[in-house]
């Protein structure tokens, strides 16, 4: 569905020339939601408003549904931008237009008539649960009326593609929440390929199927959430796993304050249902002290993490190691 | 007194009607145009950006009454004479119209980026960019950027009264100068104070009605 082949993008301002994307590959397939994650200045941001070209890339390919959109002229270009739908951290709604105008604004740029433009945008407000607001102003909204308000106009015109730069940044957890789920809805129900930039792990955690993890203008890892999880292979996925609330235990243990061994255990799916730690107890002579743990629920399946100490003879700690591995348990040792 | 006050009124109001009009006329154009062409805007065209730039700054360095003496063979031309109120309107909507250029200009700065980006994002023409997103949201704004406007023509045209432009400024010249006639110079001032005063007021309710932010 998505492309995007050997992408660069190099901002310059007064000889000053900064590379924000280098020599960047993709591949993002139909109906499913992609995360990009990373810190500010990773170069995310100028990575999906290469996708349509809000910033034009320097070098490389881009390709959505078979179109390359980086050969298009202007003209084609604002044409193929109608298939492309983009939602922003800010939501840019038109301040001084209404919740219905609003909506109505990409329709009306397509010059649709007035009676199919009324329909489309009830059904959408509708859709977004947010009938009783037609004809609201966005400042009366609160932060998650206006994202859906701005999704709403950003599916308007169906298209294949949806770009949520930051989308869920700006509000509190709850409604993240909701907006999450709104969008999880419209990929079901739409068939429509989303794009997420966020720096929220909680994001990738709750909707996304895969997830890239970008550092530096490059892509340093990617795979499906699930395995991101269970063995994310590099610091900075590592760091952003143990960023999620629910595991702010690791950072409170250090191993130097123990004598045993210290490692972490992750289980995916079933995995996570045999009960291992009684299993390894009773084979091996050695004792397991649980430290920490936790369950991360994902969009496909569950990822359970444990932070266990290992005490006994080396030999026997590490047949139990061994074991847990030949059992699909993912095991570091910290 | 009526009899003097009331013709001058009506003078002076017709040229600052006109003059906002035809000012209005060149001056909005001019403004959003120097948005659109900057480096960077939708529509980047850095050379003319800078061409207009210059004008709109050539002509806001003209004193006033210097650039009405220079203008007037301009009025013989386009109304046919170079005396009276109508002559009046050419220089006083030429001297604006810089004046509502920058104005519009600063008014559409004001527009957030995002609300443009966004029109982009869905494939939003230029034309339909302008038309559509900076002008309406930038409505409040240049409706206060129109009031300023049609106060400083009304100064404007007292200043013109002084050169045979007629209005409410002649007659205080004229009258309450020249024939020490002071109590018509009072009631000419009161007159446009009062003028200043409701326009102002109308501005700003009109644009605080219309203004959703």
């Amino acid at each position: 569905m998505i492309k995007i082949e050997n992408l660069y993008k190099e901002f310059e301002n007064n000889n000053d020339k900064l590379l924000a994307v280098k020599n960047l590959n993709l591949e993002i397939k139909r109906g499913e939601i992609y995360g990009i994650i990373g810190l500010s200045g990773a170069g995310k941001s100028t990575l999906i408003r290469c996708l349509n070209r809000l910033e034009e890339p320097t070098k490389g390919r881009i390709i959505i549904d078979d179109i390359n959109i980086t050969a298009l002229d202007k003209e084609s270009l604002r044409i193929t931008r109608k298939e492309i739908g983009m939602i922003f951290q800010h939501f840019n709604l038109l301040a001084q237009k209404n919740v219905y105008d609003n909506i109505a604004f990409s329709l009306k740029l397509s010059k649709m008539n007035k009676e199919k433009i009324d329909k489309r945008v009830d059904e959408l407000l509708k859709y977004v649960g947010l009938e009783d607001k037609k004809y609201a102003y966005p400042s009366k909204l609160s932060g998650g009326q206006k994202q859906r308000v701005a999704i709403a106009r950003a599916i308007a015109n169906n298209p294949k593609v949806l770009l949520s730069d930051e989308g869920t940044s700006a509000l509190d957890p709850q409604t993240t929440k909701s907006i999450l789920s709104l969008l999880n809805r419209i990929k079901k129900e739409m068939g429509i390929t989303i794009v997420m930039i966020t720096h929220q792990m909680e994001v990738v955690k709750e909707i996304c199927d895969k997830v890239a993890i970008m550092e530096g203008g490059e892509i340093i890892e990617a795979n499906t959430v699930e395995n991101i999880f269970r063995e994310p292979q590099t610091k900075t996925a590592h760091k952003f796993i143990s960023s999620m609330q629910t595991d702010v235990e690791e950072e409170v243990i250090n191993p130097d304050d123990f004598k045993g061994k210290i490692v972490r255990l992750s289980f995916l799916g079933e995995t996570a249902k045999e009960p291992f730690i009684s299993q390894i107890v009773r084979r091996f002579y050695i004792n397991v002290n649980i430290l920490s743990g936790n369950i991360n629920k994902l969009q496909s399946s569950n990822v359970g993490h444990l932070i266990v100490e290992f005490t006994g003879d080396d030999k026997e700690v590490e047949k139990a190691l061994n074991y847990l591995k030949n059992n699909d348990v993912n095991v570091e040792v910290i | 007194m009526a009899n003097l006050v009331i013709p001058s009124l009506i003078e002076t109001l017709y040229m600052v009607f006109f003059s906002t009009l035809f000012s209005l006329i060149l001056g909005f154009p001019l403004g959003i145009l120097m948005v659109v062409t900057e480096k960077g805007n939708i529509w980047p065209k850095p050379k003319l950006n800078q061409i207009l730039n210059s004008i709109i700054n050539i002509l806001r360095s003209f004193p006033f009454l210097i650039l009405m003496i220079v203008i007037y063979p301009l009025s013989t031309l386009i109304v046919g004479k170079s005396i009276g109120t109508t002559a009046t309107i050419v220089p006083l909507s030429v001297a604006a119209a810089p004046f509502v250029a920058r104005i519009i200009e600063s008014s559409i700065k004001e527009v957030d980026k995002g609300v443009v980006e966004l029109s982009l994002s869905m494939g939003a023409t230029i034309p339909q960019i302008i038309t559509k997103v900076l002008i309406p949201e930038a409505m409040p704004s240049i409706i206060l950027g129109i009031t300023l406007t049609i106060i400083n023509i009304i100064g404007y045209s007292a200043m013109a009264g002084a050169i045979g432009g007629g209005g409410l400024g002649d007659l205080a010249i004229r009258y309450g100068y020249y024939r020490f006639e002071t109590n018509i110079l009072i009631v000419s001032v009161i007159v446009i104070i009062i003028m200043v005063q409701s326009i102002q007021f109308i501005g700003n309710t009109l644009s605080a009605k219309i203004n959703k932010k």
